[in-house]
């Protein structure tokens, strides 16, 4: 039983220590602007949530250290210097407080009985402890600043410290219904090693025991400690004691105030509201005035006003300030002043569903202020002094809270929020005892911007182009969604504005946050802004997020507080980069687009490193020339180099071969072929995608031979690499320089991937002391065409050209003019005669023969192609985009329709080229270019038409023009052979991007960017 | 007290899973692996954002000295850890027993050691929870360049000056005055009148007045 006890007893103490460190944690955040504190709707009693926090009865007793504070502050002493200063408050005449000095602690705390020990814990006496409620405020002196500097770090208590260090502590712990139950406050000795140092510990002292009681920071005369306008002797006497800075150099503290620990009205008012003497406790306080029969009360909400002066929702954090009309001079008074912040009650950060609802040491925010909606804008100006009595005015003013100066005051606090809109002041006759509601209806309110409703379950399109301008409501978030693709990444940035669409810090805090759609509500955000305002441009923050599962996501932003208010506005702005078109370039480059949201002039295009020359740029649309590269894929990041956003594509643009492609052979073989001769037909290879149709043009293949086999593709040489061309063709003939078979090996980018894919060809060479071999043996010819060809051979000796050797030429077949009967070789071993072919209908076989024995002989063979039998393969040209350079030629190849095409010579081609301007442009100018409006549809400037004829490698060419007429324009050239077929090759001319401005419009001061959806209209700057 | 301390427990639960769900790119250092709950969606690694201001909001009250001598040399003087560095992790240390004081703990990754600290490592410093309650709060992803006192015998410590001691750094390795440094620092040779200053420049003048001492 008695094991039982024990144990339970531990239990509870355990329970009691812990539940202590996370009360005294959660006396973290304070208000001010009226109550220090106000009870929430986390950890304290529903019945109290909107109740400042209070001592129970306005009852204080304190506890004072047994040791003297300083030579000069001998424990007595040091006991009348804090009962000063607790007489600073409580002699207030309206104010029901009472602080009893009940004697000393129990020991002299020090740093003797402050220690560490041995398991690493700190031990304190336990009746400083915010667990000792039964020495409700305990003072420490800090004779030898032991304590000081055990607690803040060593030399904190060091005498040039004493400006910050010289009295510290507060309240560490409270009450479920909303009451202070501990409170602790050192007093470092060293501070007070001088009687001229007596009065700056009072002063710290004084404001140190204000808070304890609960008063929170107030301002009032700023122009105290900005000295603008120079303060007056008036402005000094209402200048609060409860102000939440000092003056940097306000040593002694009277330098700047001359009296420094005397309250001021907005002082005594603010301790009169948390403990106003009343009827019911009057007498517990004998010799004080009933508060609310000695004062007067002006209150009321500030409201957000409509268009037509109508309320619409509360306005918190206003300090709104009652000064006393001085009847002599009918102007404000400075000295007779009070003030209040609106929402004084309500809370400032409740959290939000992105960064949490907890603090970062896990207290739930919920636990300040209430969420009761009718507090939101409330103010309470009540103690209201009337200097003359009877009856007098006040004039009720609004002034936004100075961010450099107050920034600890009000519910916002630390982070103020400026008004919106105006207020003209209003003057209001009070009495004792009145009690005055006025609203303030705020004119010329920020107007909540139309949005599309949005929620968690239901959330809103991302606006066209990814770039808006918005507006938080309280309580909620803006939610998008967005398809994604996998392997992106994207920024997300939130800037806030003021009602002038300018970057402001003292509006909305957003934060922003991604899930996957299809998370549960109430996931905690996978990515996400810790903090707003998180990037360098000013009042905006950014989110950076990579995907790598394709899906659909949300968006969220939110208010860091979950506030939302009218001139909570923000310009979003999702940059991400979601395709490419196309996703593929040859090795020497090309052009591509980019497609996405939230483009814009001056984002930089990179690619490795590379930045991409950029040709045409809209809100969803990049247009970029993209380098030459070898094989493989890519990455293909927008940067705005002002906000650091950026979003990339990775391994996005594929470069040449993937993976997936194949490499094809077409080949039917040569026979014997004698060595230093071309063997009678090319080796041609076809790279097709995975697909087995698309053909892939701008591949590397490497040719690679054996046994000294020289290639026509490689200079002569027996190795290279070449790129197949638009039809995915890469051809060579082939040159055997030694006796006995060779081999031919294409390789699909070689070294790229692994395996590699390659074909391989053969041919066999022979050699005797004469050989001939005739250079492209094998005609084919337009059906009807007449053509002269030169019928090239060459006659060697065991591979070594013959020079001065007389071939002998001979029409064998058909009809045909030869240009001579013979022709004697050079010195290389090269010999020819030319071949008129007119109108050519049927084949006609030509042999050439080494003279005098007309032998060894080579066959040449011109063979008709049918125009119906008539292709055309793209061979380079296709696809470019200027900016106004000269175009590239077009080039084509006429072949014929056998499985391993031939080309075909002598083939009549058409070119046409139309000149157009895209439909939605504006009209350009040049040659006669009379369009005097701007059509949807595209307008035809001209039509061009030309003929040729392919040459003997089937090839036929034109340099496409846009004549004179200026950017943008299409220039589609369509190509016409045989009898039906046709390419269209389209071409593009841009107008030349100019300097690049800012995408974000992110000066420091950026105006709203254009909003390019009619549902999101942002607000014109001008 | 059931109630109370049902809601102390949760409260500290919370505080242990806080830092599995607070993964935000402001929360990656260098040299970390992303912490995500998603396999789907990462944040980036982003350089951490200027802290946030965080006032003193109950005792002591702030107040801005330079002293004698300048601001900055006063403050080299009082520290014990001078450093510019990220916030990794926050952990609140409860109390074993009545008599024990909590405190929090607070972790950097120190990017450039002045004084007191080593580059690149991790260093975690302790303060008294009336420290953090009176306004010298973190929070994970925050990068400040700060002027620390030397840990005391309990081995706690905090900023010197209170906030004075603390600056914030922005993504580029920028770092910025408040107006309460502006004000303390106006007569600096190198930070006088300016709001931000290069981090290199800045740590130059912090050599510097380690010099003059």
């Amino acid at each position: 039983m008695q094991t039982k006890m024990a144990s339970t007893m531990r239990l509870f103490l355990l329970r009691l220590a812990f539940g202590a460190t996370i009360l005294f944690l959660c006396a973290l955040a304070s208000r001010a602007g009226g109550p220090a504190r106000v009870a929430g709707s986390a950890y304290f009693d529903p019945s109290v949530e909107g109740r400042p926090l209070m001592w129970p009865q306005g009852s204080i007793t304190y506890y004072v250290d047994q040791g003297n504070l300083s030579p000069v502050l001998p424990n007595a002493d040091a006991n009348a210097v804090v009962a000063s200063a607790f007489s600073q408050w409580t002699s207030v005449a309206t104010a029901a407080l009472s602080v009893t000095a009940r004697g000393s602690l129990a020991e002299d705390v020090s740093g003797a009985n402050v220690t560490r020990n041995s398991d690493g814990t700190i031990s304190m006496p336990p009746d400083v402890q915010p667990t000792a409620t039964g020495t409700p405020v305990g003072i420490v002196y800090d004779a030898d600043g032991t304590v000081t500097s055990a607690l803040l770090g060593a030399g904190a208590a060091d005498r040039t410290q004493c400006f910050y260090n010289a009295v510290f502590g507060g309240n560490d712990s409270y009450g479920s219904l909303a009451t202070y139950e501990h409170a602790l406050i050192v007093i470092n000795g060293q501070c007070a090693q001088q009687a001229s140092q007596v009065s700056e510990i009072q002063y710290r002292l004084v404001r140190a025991i204000g808070n304890v009681l609960g008063v929170g920071w107030s301002q009032l005369n700023v122009n105290v400690q900005t000295g603008s306008p120079p303060p007056t002797t008036d402005d000094y006497s209402g200048f609060p004691v409860m102000h939440f800075l000092d003056l940097w150099n306000c040593v002694p503290i009277t330098l700047c105030y001359p009296h420094p620990t005397q309250l001021s009205m907005d002082d005594i008012a603010a301790v009169s509201r948390l403990y106003p003497v009343t009827a019911q406790n009057q007498s517990a306080f004998p010799g004080k005035q009933l508060f609310s029969a000695g004062t007067a009360r002006i209150h009321g909400s500030v409201w957000f006003t409509d268009t037509h002066g109508q309320r619409t929702q509360p306005m918190q954090g206003v300090n709104v300030v009652a000064r006393w009309i001085d009847p002599a001079t009918g102007q404000p008074s400075r000295r007779y002043a009070a003030s209040s912040v609106s929402g004084y009650l309500f809370t400032g950060n409740q959290g939000n569903p992105i960064t949490g609802t907890h603090d970062a040491v896990g207290e739930p925010l919920s636990q300040w202020g209430s969420d009761d909606p009718e507090l939101e804008g409330e103010f309470d100006l009540s103690g209201l002094q009337l200097p003359n009595g009877g009856s007098t005015q006040y004039q009720l003013s609004v002034e936004g809270l100075d961010p450099q100066w107050s920034y600890g005051v009000g519910p916002y606090s630390p982070d103020s929020v400026s008004p919106s809109g105006s207020f003209l002041p209003v003057t209001i006759t009070v009495s004792p005892g009145s009690n005055v509601q006025q609203d303030i209806l705020m004119a010329d309110t920020a107007q909540p911007l139309p949005q599309s409703p949005s929620s968690w379950t239901s959330p809103a399109s991302l606006p066209v182009g990814g770039d808006w301008v918005s507006s938080l409501r309280h309580g909620g978030v803006n939610y998008f969604q967005l398809p994604i693709q996998a392997n992106r990444t994207l920024s997300i940035t939130a800037t806030a504005l003021n009602e002038s669409g300018r970057s402001s810090l003292l509006k909305a805090r957003p934060v922003i946050g991604m899930w996957a759609a299809a998370d549960p509500e109430g996931t905690p955000s996978p990515a996400f802004t810790p903090s707003p305002f998180n990037s360098l441009v000013l009042a905006t923050s950014r989110l950076d997020a990579q995907v790598l599962q394709a899906g659909n996501f949300l968006i969220g932003i939110s208010d860091l507080r979950r506030d939302g208010r009218p001139d909570f506005r923000y310009h979003g702005r999702v940059l991400y980069a979601d395709t490419l078109s196309p996703a593929r370039v040859g090795v020497n480059g090309g052009t591509i687009t980019v497609r996405g949201t939230g483009f814009a002039r001056g984002l930089s295009a990179t690619m490795g490193g590379t930045t991409l020359t950029q040709l045409r740029v809209s809100a969803t649309e990049i247009m970029v020339a993209v380098p030459a590269r070898s094989d493989g894929t890519q990455s293909i990041t927008l940067t705005d180099s002002t906000t650091g956003a950026s979003t990339t594509m990775a391994n996005a643009l594929t470069y040449g071969a993937a993976a997936s492609d194949n490499i094809t052979l077409l080949y039917t073989g040569n026979s014997q072929t004698p060595m230093g001769t071309q063997a009678a037909k090319p080796v041609t290879v076809r790279v097709l995608a995975a697909d087995g149709v698309t053909a892939v043009s701008g591949v590397t293949v490497g040719w690679t031979t054996t046994n000294s086999l020289q290639l026509s593709a490689c200079g002569g040489a027996t190795s290279c690499s070449v790129t197949t061309d638009q039809s995915g063709s890469a051809t060579t003939w082939l040159t055997p320089a030694a006796l006995g078979a060779a081999t031919l090996t294409a390789t699909l980018a070689p070294g790229v991937y692994s395996p590699a894919k390659s074909v391989t060809a053969t041919v066999n060479a022979i050699g005797s002391s004469s050989d001939i071999g005739a250079v492209t043996p094998y005609l084919r010819i337009s059906q009807g065409a007449t053509v002269t060809l030169p019928l090239l051979v060459r006659a060697v000796n065991n591979g070594s050209p013959r020079t001065g050797v007389q071939i002998n030429y001979a029409i064998m077949t058909g009809s045909g003019t030869l240009g001579a009967a013979s022709a004697a070789t050079n010195s290389s071993g090269y010999a020819s005669v030319n071949l008129t072919l007119t109108q050519i209908t049927a084949e006609t076989k030509v042999s050439a023969c080494v003279a005098p024995s007309n032998a060894p002989c080579a066959i040449f063979y011109a063979d008709p192609v049918p125009l119906s039998q008539q292709r055309l393969q793209p061979v380079s040209g296709a696809g470019q985009v200027s900016t106004g350079q000269a175009f590239q030629p077009i080039i084509v190849r006429v072949t014929d329709s056998a499985t391993t095409p031939n080309a075909v010579i002598a083939a009549p081609v058409v070119f046409q080229t139309t000149v157009l301007r895209p439909g939605g442009t504006s009209p350009g100018v040049g040659d006669g270019e009379t369009n005097p409006v701007n059509p949807s549809q595209p307008v035809i400037l001209q039509i061009a038409q030309s003929t040729g004829m392919s040459d003997v490698n089937g090839f036929a060419n034109i340099v496409p023009s846009r004549s004179s007429f200026s950017p943008p324009v299409e220039v589609d050239v369509w190509v016409a052979a045989g009898s039906t077929a046709l390419l269209d090759l389209p071409l593009q001319v841009l107008p030349a991007l100019s300097g690049g401005s800012s995408p974000s419009g992110a000066s420091s001061e950026p105006a709203v960017a254009p909003v390019r959806h009619p549902n999101w209209r942002g607000v014109d700057p001008r | 007290m059931l109630r109370r301390t049902i809601l102390c427990l949760l409260a500290g639960l919370s505080i242990v899973l806080a830092p599995r769900f607070l993964t935000g790119q402001d929360s990656v250092t260098p040299n970390s692996v992303y912490r995500s709950r998603s396999n789907y969606l990462l944040p980036r690694a982003f350089p951490p954002k200027p802290p946030v201001r965080e006032p003193a909001r109950i005792n002591p009250p702030l107040s801005i000295n330079p002293g004698n001598s300048s601001g900055l040399s006063r403050l080299v003087r009082a520290a014990g850890i001078i450093f510019s560095g990220t916030v990794t992790r926050i952990q609140l240390r409860s109390p074993a027993n009545a008599q024990a004081v909590s405190t929090v703990a607070i972790t950097f990754h120190v990017e450039d050691a002045l004084r007191g600290s080593i580059s690149g490592r991790e260093l975690t410093i302790c303060e008294w929870a009336g420290v953090w309650s009176s306004g010298q709060r973190y929070r994970v992803g925050e990068r400040v360049f700060v002027f620390l006192y030397p840990r005391s015998k309990l081995g706690l410590t905090s900023s010197v000056a209170g906030l004075i001691g603390r600056f914030a750094v922005d993504t580029r390795g920028t770092v910025l005055l408040s107006p309460q440094h502006i004000s303390v620092f106006r007569r600096h040779p190198v930070l006088g009148g300016k709001s931000r200053v290069s981090l290199s420049d800045f740590a130059l003048a912090v050599k510097q007045a380690h010099e003059e001492e």
